[in-house]
């Protein structure tokens, strides 16, 4: 010990550590940057606030708890993105089997209010959306809400570029013909 | 057509999205709404009913620890001698001080740490002496502006009998690296550094995010041996003091509190017994050399025409019961008054005291003597921490 006692003021400064932050910094940081955004997203999906939180939530906790399995932690924001999707598929799962037996709820974001907050043009817009499959669903908000890019999108869903690709195409149409069908 | 459909989609997706709003979100600090669990199977039902007659059974154990208080080392705290000297952390760095009048007798030229965000007082120092006057602990947190990534640096100030610095050590723990470091204290044979981290120690079902903790780690500095304790308080611990014996460190924690036996077996300090609970927070708090009592200080605001009152209440460790009162002082204005250092010595029978309406002082008895005046240059009172 004492051997290890010596004057150091003329040491130069040590450097900081070389360390990755650590889960709670980057996960807190992510947290603020982009949790309103995941919430949005999850509420285009879920059509409801409460429970769009609670999956934005959930996700970001699954982050924090598989910190030390994730590969790539420069790839976090994509990965929040699939387990908000992820969530919300199990909310549309709850919600099958909730109408199977008679127990229906419709989210508040068909609400007469909502819908008069939105305008005409727009609802019919979401009315269009809302009958497309779940699939075509979630590229479309994937790739015009969150402004993803084809690839993006694609390993979001967990699908090949060109499924993502025809997929989109398809919902396309299929909201052309719904679209001009109202007119 | 494609294209005007694409449009709509972007119009109707930033109206739908503009329904929820940032303001309108739950806050972020709230409570984590739990998971859905599986339910356990049978026999693990067993476990935590086993588990909880072994925590019974442990908690007595511990508790009756404490009705035999570890007598103070001989020797050590038998010595009447006050410390000679203090360590002050201010407003212009670091200094000795002359135990006695408070004159500084050197400044403290501390090795240079890279640029970042320090806290509290300036510098982002904590001090820990032990009770001599003569051996300063000084951990230093900065935390990094690239990687908000707080790292404490440990150093280790030696002072000569002429009240100058003989040595400085650095790193005499390994820098922590991760939260900042709150609090600091060293046993009275400086064989024993305690420290005590904010930070988010996290259960089953919560993130960091939702669940504020700390972590209480001690390290033993001839064998660099470390064991660590955490919580799920709310709050950070707060003024670690140790008693003679090395193995009894009091704390604050959240509005409590509490002694722990650092021989004893545990991991969170669930095993540590609370003295005194609902206190007000942040305040001053020391346990005494011999284990038996903690002082707390307490203070009440100033209200109308009366004057408030600040104190330093004397605490039995045993069963929390209020014994004394080692000091009081009235004071008037608007400032609510709170005790930021109440430090022992390591005879037990002087005190370091100082609050943001009362001076840096020592006590010895039942005689008050201010070190640092509050209209002194060098008192920046509402910043400053002291040890010796």
């Amino acid at each position: 010990m004492q051997s290890e006692i010596r004057n150091v003021m003329e040491d130069p400064p040590p450097e900081f550590p070389a360390v990755e932050p650590p889960a709670d910094v980057t996960v807190a940081e992510l947290f603020t940057a982009h949790r309103l955004s995941l919430v949005r997203f999850a509420f285009l999906l879920v059509g409801d606030q409460e429970t769009a939180e609670d999956i934005v939530q959930d996700a970001f906790a699954a982050v924090h708890r598989r910190w030390r399995r994730l590969a790539d932690h420069d790839q976090l924001l994509p990965y929040l993105r699939t387990a908000v999707l992820n969530g919300c598929r199990a909310v549309h799962r709850r919600r099958a089997i909730a109408r199977r037996f008679g127990v229906e709820r419709e989210a508040p974001f068909w609400s007469a209010e909502v819908q008069a907050l939105l305008g005409e043009t727009r609802r019919e817009v979401f009315s269009a959306v809302r009958d497309l499959s779940r699939r075509q669903r979630e590229a479309v908000v994937l790739r015009y809400y969150l402004d993803l890019s084809e690839a993006e999108t694609a390993a979001v869903m967990g699908v090949s570029r060109g499924t993502a690709k025809s997929t989109v195409s398809r919902a396309l149409r299929a909201l052309a013909v719904k679209l001009e069908e109202g007119r | 057509m494609t294209e005007r459909i694409e449009q709509q989609l972007r119009d109707a997706f930033a109206a739908g999205a503009e329904l929820v709003r940032v303001e309108a979100l739950r806050p972020a600090d709230g409570a984590l709404r739990p998971e859905a669990r599986a339910r356990p199977r049978k026999f693990l039902v067993l476990v935590p009913v086993v588990a909880a007659l072994a925590v019974v059974v442990v908690s007595f154990a511990v508790v009756a620890g404490f009705g035999a208080p570890p007598p103070a080392r001989t020797g050590e705290a038998g010595s009447t001698s006050a410390p000679r000297y203090l360590l002050v952390a201010g407003k212009d760095g670091l200094a000795i001080h002359d135990a006695r009048d408070g004159k500084i007798t050197e400044r403290v030229a501390m090795p240079s740490t890279p640029k970042g965000i320090t806290r509290g007082v300036p510098g982002g120092y904590l001090l820990a002496g032990t009770g001599r006057g003569t051996t300063f602990y000084v951990a230093e947190s900065v935390k990094s502006y690239t990687t908000m990534v707080s790292t404490t640096w440990f150093y280790r100030l030696r002072v000569d009998d002429r009240g100058q610095v003989a040595e400085v050590a650095r790193d005499v723990i390994a820098p922590v690296i991760g939260d900042a470091v709150s609090s600091i204290a060293v046993t009275n044979d400086g064989t024993r550094l305690a420290y005590s981290l904010d930070g988010k120690v996290c259960g089953k079902d919560r993130t960091l995010r939702f669940c504020p903790g700390a972590r209480l780690v001690v390290v033993d500095l001839p064998s660099r041996t470390t064991r660590s304790w955490t919580t799920n308080a709310f709050g950070n611990i707060w003024d670690l003091s140790w008693a003679a014996d090395g193995r009894t460190l009091g704390f604050g924690v959240h509005s409590e509190v509490r002694v722990l036996d650092t021989a004893a077996a545990g991991e969170t300090l669930k095993n540590s017994h609370t003295v005194v609970r609902d206190m007000l927070t942040p305040t001053g708090m020391a346990i005494s050399p011999d284990g038996r009592m903690i002082l707390i200080g307490d203070a009440s605001s100033p209200s109308g025409e009366r004057s408030g009152r600040y104190s330093i209440e004397e605490y039995s460790v045993t069963d929390g019961r209020r014994i004394r009162t080692v000091f009081g002082a009235d004071h008037s204005g608007s400032t609510a008054a709170q005790w930021t250092l109440i430090r022992y010595d390591a005879t037990g029978r002087h005190l370091l005291i100082k609050g943001n309406v009362h001076p840096l002082s020592r006590l010895d008895g039942g005689r008050t003597t201010v070190l640092i005046h509050a209209d002194s240059p060098n008192a920046s009172q509402q910043e400053m921490l002291a040890a010796w």
